[in-house]
């Protein structure tokens, strides 16, 4: 009798447990990731090619990382693990890109040069500067690790700095994270 | 009577572990298909460019605003090359038909971002020598009106590549989170000019 009512609870527990842990995963963990992180929360990244119209779009963007979350971003010299570039890449159908940002080995980025950030100026030079520090700040959530979150249709309420497009990002003014954006990043950092 | 007892509560625990298998999996981040901090390096999608779309294209209307030609055609040769340290692949293209729109030459090269291995994930995977395909494209520019000769770009999602059945399947990387929205999936042979032709 003892035995069956240790089973009873036991079955009470996991039932339970079924339950309740998946609606608050639900609610808590709209972000999605890579599946990759780099080893320390200190990341750092260097300027290649880039324009002067740029410089306080991306400080502001990272120092936007960096203030809100357990991530800290930081410039230094060659050899740092993002790379960033501004560059003109013509009417290629991206605004921003992230390479090898969903690349690692056993979840870990390599510690030198490990995404590469490409702005491309052919749609962003018409940009405002806040609209560019979007797009930078993106890209920088993809070089955390952070992948897209939402869609084009996606209400304004709910569109993060990680929605794919710059359209609704733009016209819901969403240049800075958002809570989603934030709690994907201090999951990994 | 305990022995009954006994699979009862055993076949409860096991509807309930299924269950929440299955559940777990409905209910993890979209798109990752994982919880946080849990991956493995084979999971990965390996040599991805994650691209921000500056243009949203969700019917065949807006494609069509932006597109100079529909066309179809084949794709001859693929050459590979990096551009300020992005990869891209210039495609020869024989052009078969112009569905709508204009075409002064029957071979142009199309310009994309991204390669056979290293996937362009906001817009047309690399196109692949010797398959056919029905593309909206426009001049390929650095600067705003300034076309560079002979060299095209796919607007947008817009490209449907021809399979064995004839029919026209929109070509897409498996990971792509671009949202199409009205744009047909699959567009059949019989559809094709009374769909995108301009008459």
């Amino acid at each position: 009798m003892k035995r069956l009512k240790i089973m009873t609870a036991a079955t009470v527990l996991i039932v339970s447990g079924a339950l309740v842990s998946p609606l608050g995963t639900t609610t808590a963990e709209a972000y999605n990731l890579f599946g990759c992180r780099h080893n320390t929360v200190n990341v750092t990244y260097s300027l290649g090619a880039t324009a002067t119209a740029y410089n306080s779009p991306l400080s502001s963007a990272t120092a936007n990382w960096t203030n809100t979350t357990d991530a800290n971003l930081s410039q230094t010299p060659p050899a740092a693990r993002i790379s960033f570039v501004a560059a003109n890449y013509g009417n290629v159908g991206w605004s921003g890109i992230a390479s090898g940002s969903s690349t690692c080995s056993g979840e870990i980025y390599a510690t030198s040069s490990a995404v590469g950030i490409q702005i491309n100026r052919y749609y962003t030079d018409a940009y405002t500067a806040t609209q560019k520090q979007g797009v930078i700040g993106h890209e920088f959530g993809h070089a955390l690790g952070l992948a897209h979150t939402g869609a084009t249709s996606t209400p304004c309420a709910s569109v993060v700095l990680m929605n794919p497009s710059d359209g609704p990002r733009n016209s819901c003014v969403v240049y800075t994270t958002r809570a989603d954006d934030r709690n994907g990043v201090n999951a990994l950092y | 009577m305990m022995k009954k007892t006994y699979e009862i509560i055993t076949a409860s625990i096991a509807v309930v572990l299924l269950a929440g298998c299955s559940t777990v999996g409905a209910t993890a981040p979209a798109g990752s298909g994982r919880a946080p901090g849990t991956s493995d390096a084979d999971t990965t999608t390996e040599g991805t460019l994650h691209g921000s779309i500056p243009v949203d294209y969700l019917a065949l209307g807006d494609l069509r605003t932006s597109a100079d030609a529909v066309i179809r055609g084949t794709a001859v040769k693929t050459e590979e090359f990096v551009f300020q340290e992005v990869p891209h692949t210039r495609t020869t293209f024989k052009v078969t038909e112009v569905i709508a729109g204009q075409l002064a030459v029957d071979t142009i090269i199309v310009r994309q971002a991204g390669t056979a291995q290293t996937t362009f994930d906001a817009g047309a995977p690399a196109l692949r020598g010797s398959q056919e395909y029905l593309l909206y494209v426009e001049p390929f520019e650095f600067v705003k009106g300034q076309p560079e000769p002979g060299e095209y770009v796919i607007v947008g999602p817009g490209a449907w590549e021809k399979d064995t059945k004839g029919a026209y399947k929109l070509f897409r990387n498996g990971a792509t989170t671009v949202d199409v929205g009205k744009i047909p999936t699959l567009i059949l042979p019989t559809e094709v000019s009374a769909q995108l032709s301009d008459k």
